[in-house]
Order: C-alpha cells, then structure tokens, then sequence
C-alpha cells in the first residue's frame, strides 16, 4: 500500500518538480533572506536550501579518478543551528590517493539597508586535520554567520581507482528544500540502484553520458523516536552497487559468497581447524546422547574458557586455537569456535551472517557481506532450531539474541545456504510479581515483594545486576519508585539459564495523604511507569524486539481505622486486533484489597501508519494504571 | 601445577624491581583496599625531571589492577601530545590474574590521532591512544611512558587514588635544580615531601601507600573538597618565548596581558560605528549593555587550538573581521570595543562549571579553564561573559559566579571575587486559570514568567523544538500530566525576562476517582523538583545549581455539580535556607479554588551540618505537593 501510495503522488508531483532551476553558486534570491521559518517543518533550526552531488570518472595514466562535487546552501534560523557554519570533511590520505580541493564558502546577509551583503571565505582559513591513521579532513569555518544568515560552499572530492559510487541521502536531520545527485558513468562501469522512499522523487536520465539525476525535494527533518531501530532504514536514499567492470561481473550471487567464505582463512578455514581432538570436551561430548545436551555443553564451554574482548567482527583475527589458548576473542572467534565444535561433535551448525538491529536491515537483493556486522551460530536439535551468540554472557542458549530477534540472516553453508528469519513470539519479555502489605493507622505501607523476571527481562536484568547489586536495586527499584524506601534484596538464578531471575525484597513507604484521604497506586512494580508514546505523530515503526507479559498479584491489608473508598473497576480492554490486552480484577475482602493487572503485548513490532490507535490505547491504558485505590480514615470518637 | 606457576611468576615480578615490591596479580590485594574499588593501583607514580623553565620530561608508570567491568577504563591508554610536548618511550603491558604477562606493546602499536572533539572545530594537538582487550577481569595492566616537554607553564597536579580506585602505592617525585625552584602546596591531606639535596640537584618526593577508594557525596563541589591532591608550581618558566614567573597572582597575571594587548585594532569606520550605537546612552551601564548585546548578536563561538592556542587569542581585529572566536578571543574583542569608546575594561581568567576548583589566594597555579570581561565600574563592577547568547548584561550565571577570577591589567593579576548568586536573579512565576467543566474536563491558561537559569531551562525544551518535543518535555521534564491538546507561545525578552503562554486541554483533568469523589491535583506540575533526600551522615557541603524564587498560583473554576469534600489545610516552612508556603482557599460560595504556593531557596550552599535540615524540608515540600483536592460530584 506504501509503494502504490508513493507512485500515485510521485506522478502528481512530477512536474512541479521539473520546473525548479536552482541558482548558480553566489547567487542569491533576496527571498531566501527574509523568511524566517520553514514552510514545511515550522521547528526547524535551519534549511539545506540547496544540497548537490555530482559524480564523474575521468581517466588519466595512472588509472581514473572517481570525482565529486558537493555543493551545500544553508538558511539560518536559530542560534542553535550556528555551528553548520563549521565543517568538516573527511577523506582518506592514503598514498595520495583523495584529494578535497577548489574549497570556496561564501555568507550571504541583509546588511542595514536591507541589502545582500556577501562575504567571501578565505582560501587560508581552510584547515588540515589528522583523524587518525591515514585519515585527514580539511576543516573551515564560515565567516559572519548568525541567525538569519544563508551559507553556502562547495568543494570536489577527488579519489584515485576508487570505483563504488557513494550512496546518497536526501534526508538529513534538518529540512531540505532541494536535493540533487547527478551521477555520469562510463560505459565500462555498470551499476544498479536502489531508491529507498516514501517521498516522490524524480529520476531522469540526459545527454550522450546518459548521466542520471535523482532529485527530491521539500524533505523533513527525520528525528530520534523511542522504539526506533536503525536511522539508515528510514532515511529517503538511494543506494548503489557496483555490477560489472567491462561487461565483467562484479556482483556476485550469494552462492558464489558462500564458497568464497567458506575458502577463508579468516571464516571458513577456521571451522576446518582440529581442535575438539585435544580437548578433555571430546570425552564428555562422547558420553551424551541429545543433540541438545551437546550443544548447551559446546556453548558452555566456549563462554567459560573464552573471555570476549569487546569486539565484533565477522572475521576471526588471530585463529580459533589462539583465542582458546589465550582465552580471549572476539564475537567471530567465539561463535566460529562454537560451530566447530558442533560439528566435529556431529551436531548440524553452521555459521549465520548477522545484521544487528542498529546496523539495518538486510535486503537479500543485494549479495554483499558488508552489510552483515557479525556472525553468530545456527544449530539444530530434535527439529528445532537455535540461534547462539557467545560473546553474549548472559543470552541462555534458548533465546534468540535480541540485537538479532525479528532479523534475517544468512547461513553459510555448503550444501543448504539460506536465509534465515530469526524470530520466535513464544518467548517474551516476561515479568511476574507479587507484593503484600500491611498499612497501619497512620498511613505507613510495609511489605514484601516477590518478583520474578523471564528470558528477555531476565537477559536485560543481568546486565544491569552484574555491574553490581547497588546499581540493580536502585535502576530497577529505588530509582523508579523514589517515595518507597527498599531494603533486603536477594537476587537468586543469576546463574542458572533454565530459571527465572528470582528477586526477593522489603519496602515501606510513607502513602501520599490529602487530610484523611491515603492513596495507594496499584501500577508498582508493574514496570509501567511512564507512557512513551504520548507524540502525535510517530515517522518509523515502534520496534520492541519482543513480545511481552507482565502479571502482577497484590494484597494491601489495612488497619481498623480505615476504610477503602470505591475500588477501580474491573476491566479487560483490548485492541482491535487483540495483540494487545489489559485485564485488572480488583476486589475488598474483609480487611485487606487483593487485585491482579496482567498486560499482554502480543506483537513485536507496530508499524507507523498503526501509530495513530495505537497511542490512543497507550493512552487509555495508562489511564486506567494509573487509577489509584483510596483510605480514608475514619473519625476517631470524640473522648 | 597450576599454583606453582602463580608463585613463580609473582616471584618473578617482584625480582624485577629491586628497590621496591610490586604485586602484578589482584590475589594479594587486601580486603579493605578491593572494597568498593573498580581498579587498585599497585603503584601509580610520576617523576618529573625539570631541566629549565622550558624543558622538562615527565615520566608516567603505572601497575593498575583492574576488578570490574568499569575498570576496564583502563584498557586504553591515551597520551596526549602537542607541539611542546613529544612523546619518547612507551610500553604497555598487560597481566592475566596469575601475574603472567600475556601482552606487551610498543609506540608503534599506537594510534595517532587528531585531538577532537565537539566543542573543537580543529586542532592540531593529537592523541597517541592504544585500545587492547585483556584476557579477562581481573586482571593487571602496567604502563610506563616519557612525554618531553620544550615549553611548559605549570607543572601537572597530582592525585592519590579516587573516588573508584584505591592505591597500594602511590608517588610524586620532582627533580629540579637550584636555578629551577618550585612552590607545592598539599590539598585534602596532611603530607609533606621527603627532599633530597644532591649537589645541585634537588628531588622532592611524595609517596602514600595503602588508601581506600575516595568517599563522595551527591551535590558536593567535587574534588576540590574531596580529592587529596598535591600541587605544585614553577617559579620561572618560559614557554614559547614568553617568559613569566607563578611567584604571586600579579607576576603571573602580568605575564598574561600582552596576549590581551592590541594597537588599533579597529578601523575609524568600525570606531565611529561602536560609538554611533551609544550615543544616546545615559550611563555607561547602558552603554557597556549595549556594546555587548551587539557582540552577542553579531559574534558566535568556535573553538580552534592551534599553535599556542591555549593562551593566545585570535586579535580583535580577526573576529572584527570573521565574527568568531572561542572564550578568549571573544572577550579580548569585547575588552577592545569598550576600549574603543574609552570605557576601561579587563580580561579575567577562571576556572568555570559546577564542580570548580576555585583559584587559592595563598597559591598561584594555572587552573583557568575560561575567559570572562569584568568592567570596573567605581564600587561595583560589570562582568561580561561573551561565549552566550542569552546571557544578560552583568549577569554570570551559575557556570562562573561565587568564586575568584584573575583580572589580567597593566599592573599584573588581581584575583577579584565574582558576584554571588541571588535568589532574585533566577525567578519562576506562575499564574494559572483552571476551568473544570461538569464531566471532569479543563481547560487551563497558564502565564509562567522566568528570569535567569530558569529560562536556559525553558530554552532548552522549547525554543526550536517541536510541538511534539515541547509536549514531551512538559510531561517528562516539567511534570505536567499528558494534556490532549496544547499549544504554546513564548514573549519576552532576556532582559525583561520571558513569558511560557501555555493553554492545554484535558479530557479528564482529575487523577482518578473513587466513587463520587474526584481527586485533583493542586496544580498541573509540580514546583519542587529536587531530588535530595536525608541521609545519616554527611561530610561535605552540598551544592544546589543556583538559589532561586517560585511562585504560583492556580485559581480553579468549579462546575456547579462539583462540591468540595476535602482540600489541603495548607503548610508552611521557614529556615535559613529554604521558605515554603502553601494555602488553598475557597470563595464563600465554593464556586472558586485558589491555591497560592512559594518556594524559595535562599542560598544554593548548604554546610554538611544544615544538609538534614534542608533534605527534611524538601522531603515535606514533596509531601505536601502531593496533596489532593477532593471534589464531590453529585
């Protein structure tokens, strides 16, 4: 429906796109000057009012050079946006091999009598700097900005043999009024491309060059969203990818990636390597009968004798038997290692190319391993299959990792490669608690919480827990709950994968009163403690990475000398496509209110064009959380 | 097996250095000294051999072992090099817990990069960084390096331990000559140096052994009261060739004013322009506030370090040119435009930000991290900082008021005090109508006035943002209930102060029911938004941002359905520090609610023995705003 939607409009919108000219560089249109905000991002700090790409290959003796021009114009609007008066551009300083060169800047502003006044960057004020390596960029900075002002420069990037062609994003954090990539390739060079949009843009192909122009225009800024995954897959682009050199093939096909990876020294070789031979493992290995108890033992010993160093790679750096012998590795070592010993304890496992959540989503159209950022294990046993990561100390072998959950992947293998969706619903981000308390006349809450933390919430938890038990109590307890004092927490199964995360713990707190009215809220420790969705608009999908049950189970007892006003209702609310559901039972007893709240969040993810119902559920749902259970005390007898 | 090869090893070790015992494993770390600490140092030391006032090496060794993932800071190692500062040896290695060395690294493993970072747009000072994994926690990393120095002006301070390490041994050592003296003074601790006299050559050492991590406490100034550290000066120093002395403040401060001094920086055009701006001034109050309002409208702040950028601004006559500049360059700009119009005005140096060290009378070192212009004005002076664009003419701001700056004049430094901040200068004033309709709905018109930090405060969250970034920051922030439909404005000036407009809407505005009764809020947020909390003991004063005066008033219109039941019999606190008062009140016909509330907090710096005192208060401000009007629909 998206798709359809963007091409009907793209046909409307063709022609008035057509129609733009856009003014040559140090010119300026007094108009540009004098408005004051951006029509169609009213908020916004600043305005690309012009952003140009241009490529070009030339040839010279030593091979060609891929050449850009950029061209950048900038309105201004706030104080805040000041500082994309300085700029810097990266570029590499390898043998020689880029150049940044023709830098020119200029500022445009309206001078006292309300005319353009234009001031010139400059050619010394551009500076060199070192990044790192062989790594460079030239810096400047614009002369006699301020809020009102338009800048505007424009410089080539020049790089020797460099054949790919740079992606190009329209979409950047600001607004941009016009946006233009001009790309001419020589016949020996194909390419295909990809436009990645909701906006129109318009594509033309002109001149002998043929030379191929993408133009969008009137694009908002995209901002950060809570729930978002990765920029990249928002952001309006278009992405190229190198085909064929002088009708010779480039791109490859996923087999010929396979073989190709399963050749090298830093992947495939590896899972050649002999190494289960020497280990006392072979024996244990040997003595077991399920697939299963192999693989929960291969994936405990790699996590115990190997000690991740803080990086991933999908490449192995120094060899399998160096990291067991040094004990210590990165992610392709650890998880290369763990595939190895599965196979040669005759167990299926084969590596599989991970995409995390933050780097993207992977488009199987493209065979490229670079989109890939890790490399964790596929396994099977009994018919089901698991998905390892073993630098992921506390991921049990059961869970799916969540950087993983709900991606595809790619599982190299010799005989059966494929991609691979990672997702399982059954397993969720799971809380149970239960509290009980006694409050006393004057209003003091005392009690006891038993609370019980499941797979994902259990994986989140430790993580926190292992940077110690003050930091855990206060994250998860103190901080969230300000008014209530906790003491006496005892955390258990913090080692064992198979069980759930068990927290015991005391808690008193002083009830909020107003005369003789004391409040107690039944949304504690619920882990509902702020509604994040209360945006009107929402731009990318609300990505969780899980589906999710929370359950809690509560007493409050009460003294003689209260008494509960009305209680909340009962309810159960749901949405219309019963992914989500809320239930609360509340009822009086004698002298004490027992009540139960489960939460059910049955979908991982929620698309943007959902947002709308979905947030006025949000908001229903926190409504009713929030709903507070109420003493009051009754008079005492006069004497 | 196993075991032996421990022993062997630690033996090993310990037989590399015959003068002193060193433990590369954390087995042999006591109980007390692993308590609370993310790292230990076995040893920490600097020895800082000074050959003139322009040349010194300064040699950094450590043995640090690490005991928990936060530890692992240590996993990278940085050195920081510039044109007068070359980096000569270096050797990094790293232990397994058994004390094995499993790794060594040279220079040549090292990155050399770029000195950069957000607030720098170039520079050409570049960092000399190694990050390597470790083969597990703990585990024990030593490093040992030389950074030769031709040009220096102070010489690095020094601590003992911190507030996450704990030290087993740690040593300063300074090895000058008679031509070369220094000045030392100890901070937090009671120690004194072991000198040595050897001929010519003199050799000052500082050494602690076994100290636990360092005792914080939440809202303290920071090191400057807890960290035991030593600091030491040059008498004589000489760097790039500028020559100067850190005797006293005034040799020191006269060192610096040729940096500030420029002939003619202006054109005529650009003298008679400054002078046409205030010709029609009354005071030079007036004058100086309008000359710097045109500095911060036309000038904005870029942070370039090259050269000798630390202490040279770029010339008047450059931002003159380019409207640009850091601290430095900015405030010598300004400093020449009032001297252009024959209003005397100076650059001070000062250590800026929250957890200052502020500069010691009785110790001159080189701790300024921030120019400002003070404009002596008979009794009262006007100071100027020049890097803001709200700021307020004669207004610092909490990031530089209450300590002391060094006026740099033709006479030499003067340390000056900065004002002190006053509760009058940052002000919140609330005016709020609340039309509660008969299903519980409201509509709310609200008038919030703000002067000072208050409307950074309020600057931050709205200006520029959108309304959906507004909204979220009155929910998330300001504490507002979610209002189902707002729109806001903002009037004023910094000068007059600001005005927040804001109307919203609320389907339900009350809290929740029980029954009949409804229970609503006091007012839409809340006023008090600190989180201190009484403790049992307290060591250090604690520290507010900046003292401050609220006020609000709410006045509530009922629908004739909705009776009152039960409304807060009000409250009120008066200390030295903080005054509170709340009352709500009702009309004779009980068709109106008014609730007046006051917050004040009169001094931001709370002695340890008052700090109870004032959590209390707070703790009952929280209490109280959390009260509930209690309306009856019938």
């Amino acid at each position: 429906m998206r798709v359809l939607l963007s091409y009907l409009s793209l046909c409307l919108f063709f022609s008035t796109i057509h129609a733009q000219k856009i003014p040559s560089f140090g010119k300026i249109d007094k108009a540009d000057l004098l408005y004051k905000e951006c029509s169609y991002d009213k908020t916004a700090t600043a305005e690309y009012l012009i952003d140009y790409g241009e490529v070009n290959y030339f040839f010279n003796p030593s091979g060609f050079v891929n050449e850009t021009k950029y061209r950048v114009r900038i309105k201004i609007l706030n104080e805040k946006a000041l500082d994309l008066a300085n700029v810097r551009v990266p570029y590499s300083s390898k043998n020689n091999g880029e150049k940044i060169s023709r830098i020119e800047g200029y500022t445009y502003n309206l001078d006292a009598n309300g005319e353009v006044e234009r001031t010139g960057m400059e050619k010394k004020s551009v500076m060199e700097q070192k990044i790192e390596g062989n790594y460079k960029m030239a810096v400047f900075t614009l002369p006699n900005v301020k809020v009102g002002s338009v800048i505007e420069y424009r410089y080539e990037h020049a790089k020797t043999n460099f054949i790919e062609l740079e992606d190009w994003v329209f979409q950047r954090s600001q607004p941009v009024r016009y946006s233009e990539y001009n790309v001419t390739i020589p016949s020996v060079l194909e390419f295909t491309y990809q436009v990645k949009r909701t906006l129109p843009v318009q594509e033309t192909e002109e001149g002998i060059n043929k030379t191929k122009r993408f133009v969008m225009t009137n694009i908002p800024g995209l901002d950060r969203e809570p729930y978002m995954t990765c920029t990249k897959d928002y952001l309006q682009r278009v992405d190229f990818q190198l085909r064929s050199v002088n009708g010779k093939p480039i791109m490859s096909n996923w087999a010929q990636l396979t073989e190709q990876l399963l050749e090298d020294e830093d992947f495939g070789v590896q899972l050649k390597k002999n190494i289960l031979k020497n280990l006392p493992l072979e024996d244990e290995l040997k003595k077991m009968s399920s697939d299963y108890a192999k693989i929960m033992a291969v994936f405990t010993y790699v996590k115990e004798n190997i000690t991740w160093n803080g990086n991933n790679s999908m490449w192995s750096k120094s060899g399998l038997k160096n990291a067991l012998e040094k004990h210590t590795g990165n992610s392709a070592e650890m998880n290369l290692l763990v595939v190895n010993l599965l196979k040669d304890a005759g167990v299926t496992a084969s590596p599989i190319l991970v995409s995390t959540r933050d780097n993207g989503k992977i488009n199987p159209i493209y065979p490229f391993i670079y989109l890939f950022n890790n490399v964790y294990v596929y396994t099977e046993a009994d018919g089901a299959s698991y998905i390892l990561d073993a630098s992921n100390t506390y991921n049990p072998m059961f869970l799916i990792p969540w950087d993983v959950q709900f991606t595809n992947g790619y599982i190299v293998d010799k005989t059966n490669a494929r991609f691979f969706t990672m997702a399982d619903t059954r397993h969720k981000y799971r809380i149970s608690t239960s509290v009980s308390a006694d409050l006393d006349e004057h209003g003091l809450l005392k009690g006891s919480v038993y609370q019980m933390a499941f797979e994902y919430a259990k994986n989140q938890r430790l993580h926190t827990f292992n940077k110690g038990k003050d930091k855990y109590l206060a994250d998860f307890f103190s901080a969230t709950y300000p008014d209530f004092k906790f003491d006496s927490l005892l955390v258990k199964n913090e080692k064992n994968d198979s069980l759930p995360l068990e927290n015991q713990l005391q808690f008193h707190t002083q009830l909020n009163s107003s005369g003789d009215y004391f409040f107690y809220s039944p949304n504690f420790l619920l882990e509902q403690d702020k509604n994040e969705f209360i945006s009107d608009q929402r731009f990318t999908d609300i990505e969780f990475g899980f589906t999710q049950y929370y359950n809690l189970v509560a007493t409050i007892r009460f003294p003689e000398n209260m008494e509960p006003e009305e209680l909340p209702k009962n309810i159960k609310m749901i949405t219309p496509d019963t992914s989500i559901v809320l239930q609360r039972f509340i009822q009086r007893n004698e002298n004490s209110i027992s009540f139960r709240i489960t939460l059910d969040i049955k979908r991982p993810t929620y698309y943007a064009e959902e947002y709308m119902d979905f947030k006025e559920f949000y908001t229903q749902l926190f409504d009713k959380l929030n709903e507070q259970i109420v003493f009051k005390k009754k008079a005492s007898p006069k004497p | 097996m196993r075991t032996f090869f421990i022993v062997l090893s630690i033996l090993l070790h310990y037989s590399c250095f015959s003068q002193e015992s060193v433990s590369y494993s954390s087995l042999t770390v006591p109980d007390s000294l692993k308590k609370n600490a993310d790292a230990v140092y076995q040893l920490d030391e600097k020895s800082i051999n000074i050959q003139s006032p322009s040349r010194m090496s300064v040699r950094d060794h450590a043995v640090v072992t690490v005991l928990t993932k936060n530890g692992l800071s240590h996993s990278q190692v940085v050195i920081h090099v510039d044109k007068m500062k070359k980096l000569d040896e270096v050797s990094v290695k790293v232990y397994n817990d058994f004390g094995t060395e499993v790794k060594h690294y040279k220079k040549k493993d090292f990155k050399l990069e770029g000195a950069l970072n957000e607030n720098t747009l170039a520079s050409d000072d570049k960092l000399y960084t190694l990050t390597f994994p470790v083969p597990g926690i703990p585990c024990t990393i030593e490093w040992d390096y030389t950074v030769d120095y031709t040009g220096y002006v102070d010489l690095p301070e020094w601590y003992f331990g911190s507030t996450e390490e704990s030290l087993i041994k740690s040593r300063y050592t300074i090895r000058t000559n008679n031509s070369n003296e220094i000045k030392y003074k100890a901070y937090n601790i009671n120690i004194n140096p072991d000198i040595k006299i050897e001929g010519d050559t003199k050799v000052y050492t500082w050494e602690l052994k076994n100290k636990p991590v360092i005792k914080n406490e939440t809202g303290s100034a920071g090191p400057a009261v807890y960290a035991p550290r030593i600091d030491v000066s040059p008498l004589y120093f000489n760097y790039d060739g500028y020559p100067g002395t850190m005797a006293n403040w005034a040799d020191f401060g006269k060192w610096r004013f040729p940096f500030y001094t420029e002939e003619n920086p202006f054109t005529q055009q650009e003298i008679d322009f400054f002078k046409s701006l205030i010709k029609d001034a009354k005071s030079e109050q007036e004058k100086i506030s309008i000359l710097y309002k045109y500095m911060q409208k036309e000038t904005r702040y870029v942070f370039i370090a090259y050269g000798i950028g630390g202490l040279k601004p770029f010339p008047a006559s450059f931002v003159a040119k380019k409207k640009y500049g850091d601290c430095k360059a900015l405030s010598n700009y300004m400093k020449h435009i009032l001297q252009a119009v024959g209003i005397k005005a100076y650059t001070a140096s000062i250590y800026a930000g929250p957890d200052a060290i502020p500069f010691d009378p009785s110790f001159v070192s080189n701790k300024s991290n921030h120019i400002i212009v003070c404009v002596p004005l008979g009794k009262d002076s006007m100071w100027l900082e020049c890097t803001s664009k709200q700021t307020e003419p004669g207004i610092l701001g909490s990031f530089t008021e209450n300590r002391n700056a060094l006026l740099i004049t033709e006479n030499g430094g003067v340390l000056v005090k900065t004002p002190a901040s006053k509760s009058n200068t940052n002000q919140w004033i609330g005016k709020t109508n609340v039309e509660i309709f008969e299903d519980g709905a409201a509509l709310i018109h609200s008038r919030i006035y703000v002067t000072g930090e208050f409307w950074s405060y309020i600057d931050a969250y709205t200006t520029s943002r959108s309304a959906d970034e507004v909204k979220k920051a009155l929910v998330n922030t300001f504490g507002y209930k979610t209002p189902d439909e707002f729109d806001y404005k903002i009037t004023g000036d910094s000068a007059n102060g600001h005005v927040l407009q804001l109307n919203l809407a609320y389907k339900q505005f009350y809290d929740f029911k029980a029954g009949a009764k409804h229970f609503f809020p006091l007012r839409q947020y809340k006023l008090n938004d600190e989180t201190i909390k009484p403790v049992e003991t307290r060591i250090f004063d604690y520290y507010f941002e900046f003292p401050y005066i609220k006020t609000d008033s709410t006045v509530y219109k009922l629908p004739l359905n909705f009776k009152k039941e039960s409304i807060p019999s009000g409250k009120e606190i008066k200390n030295e520090f903080v005054n509170y008062r709340n009352k709500v009140e009702a009309t004779e016909t009980g068709s109106e609610l008014n609730v007046i509330t006051q917050l004040t907090l009169n001094k931001h710096i709370i002695p340890a023995k008052n700090f109870n005192e004032v959590a209390d208060s707070f703790d009952a401000i929280k209490k109280d705003e959390g009260q509930k009007m209690i309306l009856k629909k019938e």
